[in-house]
This record gives C-alpha cells, structure tokens and sequence, in this order.
C-alpha cells in the first residue's frame, strides 16, 4: 500500500487532513518480474557473449593452422616435406573436429528449453557412477564414502545428473594425491528448497588465487596433465545452470577439494 | 645492429609451434629457437638460465591461453625477474583471441612490446628482427 497524507490549514478555517492510499501490490509484482527477466537477459548474455569469444577462438586456432600448413604444403620442394604438412593437416582436422563436438555439446545444452527435469532418487544415480567408474576406483584404489540418505530426491535431469556425478568422481579419481589413498566422500544437506549434493577429495587440490575464475572456463587446464581437455567442468557447470542449480567449490592445495552443488 | 636475435615461442599448440619453427628456417634471419609448452616450464627455466647467466632470448612470442600457468601470469612472473636480466626482451602476445578485453590487457603491461594474432606473418618476423633497442 502506498499512503499520503498532508495537511491543509487555510487561513480562517479549520485545518483538515487529507490523505490517499493507494494499493500498488500489482506494480510491485510487475516490478519484481522485470527485475527478474532483466538478470535473465543479462545473464543469458554473458553466457553468449563468452560463448562466441571461445567458439571464435577455438576455431582461429585451428583455422590459422590450416592456413599456414596448406601454405608449407604449397611450397614443399620434396615429397617428404608434402607428406609431413598432411600428416600435420590431419592432426589440426581431428582437434577442430573433437573442437565442434565439444561445442556442440555445449550448445545443446545452452538451448534445451524443453529440457526433461523429473525427481529422481539421488543414490541409485550416485551407485549407477560408481559402477561405471568400477575399474578407475579399482585400480586407484580409491575409498568413495558414500554418506547420502537413501531418501533424498533432487530433481534435474536423468542424463545430466549421470553425467555430473560421473564427472566430479573420476575428476577425483584423476587428480588424487599421489602418496596417499584417494578418499572421495558424497554427501547431502537439504536447505530449505535446495539440496547442496557436496562430493569432496583429499587430491591435490588447487590454488583457487591463481586459478579460481578460470576452473570452470572451457579449455582451461591447471596442472600440466596430458589428459585434461579442460572440458569436463565447463561442460558440468553448464549442465547444472540449465537445471536451475548452481555450483562452488572450496580447495586447498596438497590437501583436496569440494565441490558444492547447489540443486532443487 | 644485431642480426639473427635468438627467439623463443611459448604456446601449448604444437602444431602452432611447428608453423613457427619452420616459418623462422625459412627465414633464416634468426639465431637460437627455443620453445615451451607451458608458462612454468619457460620462466623455470628463464630463472635457471639467469643464475648461470646463460642469456635469455631477444624476442618472445608468448601465447595467453596456457596451462599450468597462463600468458599473464607468466608475465606477472617475468617482470620480476626481468630487473636481474640485463638486456631488452621484446614480448608479443600472440594469441588467436579476438577479444579486446585481451588486447587491452596486453597493453597495461609496459613490458609487453606488442599484441599479434595467429598466424604470425613472416613479414612481422621480419619486422621484429630488424628493431633495434635503446641499450
């Protein structure tokens, strides 16, 4: 309600008070709503924008190699040379091609509007992960304490919940400490109407000074290995944003890392 | 006027530094090629290099998406270590990024002697040897 008064006092009569009200419940709400829709669109344009900054940068990279290899091609004096510059060609061919595929599936997740969020039961996806990540936990040796209640359902998406769990336990796996058994725990707090589903690792943690506006960035890699692509968290946070969730994550180098996952 | 300068290409991409590398023979204009694939591995060994005075390299063309540690932490890195060198390094950032927020950047640092973008032109190459830089 929006009240006004003032009062009036004219010379020779009595003074009186006037005052209006006036119920503004309706603007409020369609203030808030285009508050809301504003933060979406604003959002939704970073999103874009640094979008097509990695798309045009992954694929100037490969392009500009193209370009100069065709160029050594062209001016080859022997048939060695020739034969090297298409070997390199195809190398350059397989990274732009894995390249699209990556960013395929990004955009398929940016624009899944219609994307199928159902409730599901949060430990029989945790125990399908762990099943698949069978071998790798094995021959790390790895101990996953699995803390969840059997109860909690969290609703997201079957495909992408799959995809996360699997993705945080073999990052795990992957960047555990060398001298030390590999200890993964996965645990789960209700907060109000979200779940924050945390998995944690005594790995080798990361520095987040350095490295902590850069984790989640597409192609990003920290610690040298061969075999990070500096895809699968991008690909994650992306998965977990398209749910209506969020993700955080806590580290302390030599000593392990955990990541918050904030869903509904 | 010092011909053939000694270069150093600092960029993740091998087959990047495949192009380089050849583009430089062909030129023949240039002393010592050295390369790294990460921004540690270069300013480790920079560091090593000082302490048995061994000369770093004239011109640098530093890539800014790197593991380990990246373009502008190296530089970061490298400023600090730039004082017990004794001689001009001429730094290119040279990157395939588009993004002027990045061009931007390469220009807040005063050691930084010039923005490129991928592939480098063998006339910039050219160009680059033939400076010459107030002792």
């Amino acid at each position: 309600m929006l009240y006004h008064n003032y009062k009036v006092h004219e010379a020779g009569e009595e003074p009186y008070v006037v005052g209006f009200s006036q119920d503004i419940t309706e603007r409020i709400k369609i203030e808030k709503e285009l508050k809301k829709s504003f933060r979406l669109v604003s959002d939704q344009n970073k999103r874009l924008l640094s979008f097509s900054y990695i798309v045009s940068h992954n694929l100037l990279s490969h392009t500009s190699n193209i370009k100069s290899l065709l160029g050594f091609l062209e001016d080859a004096d022997s048939l060695e040379e020739k034969q090297q510059m298409i070997q390199h060609l195809k190398t350059v061919s397989d990274s732009l091609n894995e390249t699209m595929l990556n960013l395929n599936e990004v955009v398929s997740i940016q624009t899944n509007i219609n994307l199928v969020i159902e409730p599901l039961n949060l430990v029989e996806y945790i125990n399908k992960a762990i099943n698949v990540l069978g071998l790798q936990i094995s021959n790390k040796k790895a101990s996953i304490i699995n803390n969840v209640s059997k109860e909690i359902v969290v609703n997201c998406n079957p495909a992408y919940l799959s995809s996360i769990i699997q993705n945080f336990v073999s990052n795990a796996l992957k960047y555990s400490y060398s001298d030390r058994q590999p200890i993964i725990s996965l645990e789960c707090f209700v907060q109000g109407e979200t779940i924050l589903f945390q998995i944690s690792d005594n790995g080798i943690g990361i520095d987040l000074k350095i490295n902590g506006d850069k984790l989640f960035g597409l192609y990003k890699t920290f610690n040298g290995n061969l075999d990070a692509k500096g895809v699968g968290l991008f690909i994650c946070k992306n998965q977990i944003e398209a749910m209506g969730g969020r993700i955080e994550l806590e580290s302390e180098l030599n000593e392990g890392t955990t990541f918050k996952i904030y869903l509904k | 006027m010092k011909i053939n300068k000694s270069i150093c290409i600092i960029d993740d991409d091998d087959i990047y530094q495949f192009i380089v590398k050849k583009t430089i023979h062909k030129l023949n204009i240039f002393g010592e090629i050295s390369s790294y694939l990460n921004g540690r591995d270069a300013i480790e060994s920079f560091k090593k290099n000082i302490a048995s005075n061994i000369e770093l390299p004239d011109i640098i063309l530093l890539d800014i998406n790197l593991p380990v540690i990246d373009g502008w932490q190296f530089m970061d890195e490298f400023v600090k270590i730039q004082k017990q060198c004794k001689k001009k390094i001429a730094i290119y950032i040279v990157s395939s990024s588009i993004a002027q927020k990045d061009i931007d950047k390469s220009k807040s640092y005063k050691d930084v002697t010039g923005f490129l973008s991928k592939p480098i032109d063998p006339d910039t190459l050219i160009k680059m040897n033939q400076i010459e830089w107030d002792a």
